[in-house]
C-alpha cells in the first residue's frame, strides 16, 4: 500500500524534525486527532460528515444562532426554511461538496444590516458551539473556519 | 504622595474590571486577548502584543486583572496589576514587580510599578490580511534604587516604547491555528527596570526584538515559545536576553491560566536562571 506507508514516512520526518518543541507540537496534534484519521484526499466536505453531516450541522448552527440573544433577534423576519437552505448550499459549496449556491451573495445579503463586529463573532461562537456539538475534529473546525473568516469583510459594517 | 497614587489607581482599575466582571465578558473570540505580561500589557509573559487586555469589541469596554508567579533558580518574582481596554482600540495598564534579591542581598528586594497604554493603530488579529498593530508605551518606575543606583544605574524612571504585531492564521500548520508576533522595543531599562534605567556601560534608548509564536491544539490550549532581547548596561554584572516555552489554557473567555519554562540568564552576576512560571488572569 503505496499512501499509507508515505504517510507513515512523513510522520516519521515530522517527528525527527530538529525542535523539541516541533516534537511536542507533533505529539499533542498527533493524539488530538488520533479519533479521526485525517486523510488527505478526503475533502472537507466529506470530512464533515457528507450530506447528513453538513444538515446536521447548519440545523445545530442556526439552533445555535436563535439561542443567542446577541444575534437572533436580527432574524425575525427572516424565512428560516431558506436560510436552512442556503447556508447548508453555501457550506457544501464552500467545502468541496460540490453543490451551486443558489443565493444571494454574502455583499447584497447583509447590505444595509450595519452588522457589527460583535455580532459577526457571534455567528462564529455560534457556528463553533454547533461544530463541538457535533464532535468535529479541531482540524476540520479550523479549516472550515478559515472559509469563513474572509467573509467579514463582506458582511460587517455594510 | 506618588504611591498613594499609584496604589488608588490601581484600586480603580480593579474595581473598574470587577464592576464589569458582571456582564459577559466581550465579544472578541476566545483567546484573542492573550494572557498578561509581567509588565501588566496583554501579550504573553514576557513580550507585549498587539492585542488589547481582555475581550472588548469596537462598541465595549473590556480588560483583565492578572497575578504572576516566575521562580528562576535564585530568585521570586511575584507581579499582579490591571488593564482596562476601551473599544478594542486603547489598553491602560497599571503593573507591580516585587522580585526577591535575598540570594545576593539578604533581606532585600527590587520593585517596580508600571503604567502602560497601548493604541492599536490597525487591522484585525483574524479578519484582515495585514497584522493587527498597535503602539505601545510602559512607564516605568523603580521604587528601591537605592539598590540599582549603587551598581551603576543611572534613573529610576524610563519610557518603553514598544511597536507590535500580532497575526493568527485559523487553518495554520497541522490545521492548528497559528499565532505570531512581534515586537519592537525602544528602552534603557535594565532587567526590565528592576534595576534602574541606563548604566555605566551604556545610558542610551536601544532597540530591542522580541517575537512569540503559539500553535492552538484545541481552541483552549496553546503552546508556544517567546523571545525578548535585551540591553546590557550595567558593567557590574551581564544581562541576558529572556526566553520562555509557555502552555496557556483558556477554559473560558473569563479565566486563563499560563505555565512556563522560563530562561532568564544571568541575574545580578548569578548565572542560569531558569525556572517556572505561572500565571492567572480574569478577564471580561
Ligand atoms: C460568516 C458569517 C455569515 C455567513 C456565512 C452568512 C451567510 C448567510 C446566508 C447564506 C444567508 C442566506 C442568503 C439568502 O437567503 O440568499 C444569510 C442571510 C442572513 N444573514 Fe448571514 N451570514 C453570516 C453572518 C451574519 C451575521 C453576523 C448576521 C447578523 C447577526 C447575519 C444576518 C443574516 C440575516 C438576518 C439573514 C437573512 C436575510 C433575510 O431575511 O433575507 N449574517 N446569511
Amino acid at each position: 500500500m503505496k499512501p499509507s506507508y508515505s504517510m507513515a514516512m512523513g510522520r516519521l520526518r515530522r517527528c525527527l524534525a530538529p525542535t523539541v518543541l516541533h516534537m511536542l507540537v507533533a505529539i499533542l496534534v498527533g493524539a488530538c486527532s488520533a479519533t479521526s484519521p485525517a486523510k488527505p484526499e478526503m475533502t472537507l466536505y466529506e470530512q464533515l460528515g457528507g450530506e447528513a453531516g453538513v444538515e446536521q450541522l447548519t440545523t445545530d448552527f442556526i439552533r445555535e444562532i436563535a439561542a443567542d440573544e446577541r444575534i437572533k433577534g436580527r432574524y425575525r423576519q427572516t424565512d428560516i426554511g431558506r436560510f436552512h437552505r442556503m447556508m447548508t448550499e453555501q457550506m457544501c459549496m464552500e467545502t468541496g461538496g460540490g453543490c451551486t449556491y443558489s443565493g444571494d451573495d454574502m455583499l447584497q445579503t447583509h447590505a444595509g444590516m450595519k452588522i457589527t463586529r460583535v455580532e459577526f463573532n457571534g455567528i462564529v461562537e455560534a457556528l463553533m458551539r454547533a461544530m463541538d456539538r457535533n464532535r468535529i475534529p479541531q482540524g476540520v473546525q479550523n479549516q472550515l473556519l478559515a472559509l469563513y473568516a474572509p467573509m467579514h469583510a463582506d458582511i460587517v459594517n455594510r | 504622595m506618588s504611591s498613594i497614587i499609584r496604589a488608588s489607581m490601581l484600586c480603580l482599575m480593579l474595581s473598574a474590571v470587577a464592576g464589569t466582571l458582571q456582564a459577559a465578558p466581550g465579544g472578541r473570540l476566545i483567546a484573542t486577548g492573550g494572557a498578561m505580561t509581567v509588565e501588566g500589557a496583554a501579550g504573553g509573559g514576557i513580550v507585549p502584543w498587539a492585542l488589547l487586555a481582555g475581550y472588548a469589541e469596537d462598541e465595549q469596554f473590556g480588560g483583565s486583572a492578572w497575578y504572576t508567579q516566575v521562580q528562576p533558580k535564585d530568585f521570586t518574582m511575584q507581579a499582579y496589576g490591571a488593564a482596562l481596554s476601551l473599544h478594542n482600540r486603547v489598553e491602560l495598564s497599571i503593573g507591580k514587580q516585587r522580585f526577591d534579591i535575598d540570594e545576593v542581598i539578604p533581606g532585600e528586594q527590587l520593585e517596580q510599578t508600571i503604567l502602560g497604554a497601548k493604541l492599536r493603530l490597525n487591522g484585525d488579529l483574524i479578519y484582515t490580511r495585514l497584522p493587527q498593530m498597535t503602539l505601545g508605551l510602559q512607564y516605568k518606575k523603580n521604587d528601591t534604587f537605592a539598590i540599582p543606583e549603587s551598581v551603576g544605574a543611572r534613573d529610576d524612571k524610563g519610557l518603553d516604547i514598544y511597536l507590535a504585531a500580532s497575526k493568527l492564521w485559523l487553518d495554520g500548520p497541522f490545521h492548528r491555528s497559528l499565532f505570531l508576533n512581534a515586537t519592537v522595543r525602544a528602552t534603557r531599562a535594565n532587567q526590565g527596570g528592576l534595576l534602574g534605567f541606563g548604566g555605566d556601560r551604556r545610558n542610551r534608548l536601544s532597540l530591542q526584538a522580541e517575537a512569540s509564536a503559539g500553535l492552538f491544539i484545541t481552541r483552549q490550549w496553546v503552546l508556544g515559545v517567546e523571545y525578548r532581547q535585551k540591553p546590557d548596561n550595567l558593567g557590574f554584572a551581564r544581562e541576558d536576553d529572556w526566553y520562555d516555552v509557555f502552555l496557556g489554557w483558556f477554559p473560558s473567555k473569563r479565566v486563563s491560566l499560563v505555565a512556563a519554562w522560563s530562561d532568564l540568564g544571568s541575574i545580578t552576576g548569578l548565572d542560569d536562571q531558569t525556572g517556572v512560571y505561572l500565571s492567572l488572569q480574569v478577564s471580561q
